[in-house]
């Protein structure tokens, strides 16, 4: 009986350092992160990055599973940002409010800087906490600008997919600005001259 | 049953110490959280101009380590004087790892770059987060060390790069390409007003 005892008590003791030793050496991270491994992995998939035509093209579609997050500080966001897009700035990423934007479900979220730098951190900081369905605007702005604002004609023995990229980019840019950026547009405009009938009785009016 | 009992509890007691002593120990942790990571990549200085590289390289003193994160082939073709060549997708394999961990552990600063600045601010917040704490970023990475070191004496001249700088005012640019202060708002400044009747008698108007 004595022995028995003896045997629960080690037990005992022994679950009692297990449940100490996961305490103290169970990694700091929370629960829900992603380890550093896989973290390692995600950083490698160039899956992450969305190019800028694919962005633009889902814009003016107007597609309601594109949620655009703009990184820049406040004042760049004022200042100009994509149509749709909400201003997250990198500071203020991890703030709790923010979490029902960055983990809405069902909607891909794209990230978006000046460059793609600060985009790519916010990535690597978003992935690392579990945050899914989460890309970066390849190039950011500059590219985007680049692409849309002010395309490259392709020469004229381009292949047809990228005359029908020029294409799309032209029609973008328009979108974009209201304008073609040519002026040639707005020479061709005349107004309209709007003709009224001419009153012919003193009486009108009525029922 | 008493030494069945007794060697039970032996091999768990040796089973426990080894999952302790021995916790995976290639295993990566984070030893920052999300939330520190993010307050250093917002407030410290982690970049290092050409100027201080060229300054560190020429040093009599061994304090930093180059790490070069490009491809093999583009190492061989030129690289910063003393730069090892790890390329960042194998920054995870165990003779790299071991490599860098050496190189920390002797108090060495760890200098990491790409080909561009971008390159090298993915494996820099990687690293950062799983424990390496004295670890820097080459500005511009090596086409920018280039470009200045090609500016040859005039070292004070190289223009200076400010990563996430806009290349375009993007405001101003749609402003402008939606016509602006040019002709296309004139056609906006005349819009198509109506004629409208004019009241001939004081009787007028319906029931």
């Amino acid at each position: 009986m004595m022995m028995k005892d003896k045997a629960y008590w080690i037990l005992t003791a022994v679950l009692l350092m297990l449940g100490g030793g996961l305490l103290i050496f169970s990694p700091a991270g929370k629960p829900d992160e992603v380890p550093p491994a896989e973290l390692f992995r995600a950083m490698h998939d160039s899956s992450r990055f969305m190019c800028t035509d694919e962005v633009t093209r889902r814009i003016i579609e107007e597609d309601p599973s594109l949620l655009l997050i703009d990184v820049r500080n406040p004042e760049s966001y004022r200042s100009f940002s994509l149509p749709g897009a909400i201003n997250i700035p990198l500071t203020d990423l991890l703030l709790p409010e923010w979490g029902d934007y960055l983990r809405a479900p069902g909607m891909e979220k794209v990230l978006y800087s000046n460059d793609d730098i600060m985009a790519g951190q916010a990535w690597i900081l978003c992935t690392r906490l579990g945050i899914t369905d989460l890309y970066i605007m390849r190039g950011g702005l500059n590219l985007w600008a680049d692409h849309i604002l002010t395309p490259e004609a392709p020469p004229e023995t381009a292949s047809m997919e990228l005359t029908d990229r020029y294409r799309f980019r032209l029609g973008a840019r328009l979108y974009f600005t209201g304008g073609t950026g040519t002026g040639v547009s707005a020479t061709q405009a005349e107004p309209i001259p709007v003709v009224r009938r001419e009153k012919k009785t003193t009486i009108q009016g009525g029922c | 049953m008493k030494n069945t009992a007794k060697i039970i509890l032996t091999l768990l007691f040796v089973l426990i110490v080894l999952v302790f002593l021995f916790p995976g120990r290639d295993q990566l942790r984070y030893s920052l959280s999300a939330e520190e990571i993010l307050q250093e990549i917002m407030e410290e200085d982690y970049e290092i101009s050409p100027r201080e590289a060229v300054e560190v390289v020429d040093s009599e003193n061994k304090t930093t380590v180059f790490i070069d994160l490009r491809d093999p082939v583009l190492y061989h073709k030129g690289h910063l004087d003393q730069a090892v060549n790890i390329p960042s997708g194998k920054l995870l394999d165990r003779h790299f790892m071991k490599m860098l961990r050496n190189f920390h552990d002797e108090g060495l600063t760890i200098v990491l770059y790409g080909q561009d600045h971008r390159e090298a601010v993915g494996p820099f917040l990687f690293l950062r987060q799983t424990g390496f704490h004295r670890l820097k970023v080459l500005k511009g990475g090596y086409d920018y060390f280039n470009r200045t070191a090609a500016s040859g004496n005039g070292v004070e001249e190289f223009p200076e790069l400010v990563p996430e700088e806009p290349r375009y005012d993007f405001a101003a640019l749609i402003e402008e390409m939606g016509g602006g202060p040019g002709e296309f708002q004139q056609v906006v400044a005349q819009p198509v007003i109506p004629v409208r009747r004019e009241k001939t008698t004081t009787i007028q108007g319906g029931c």
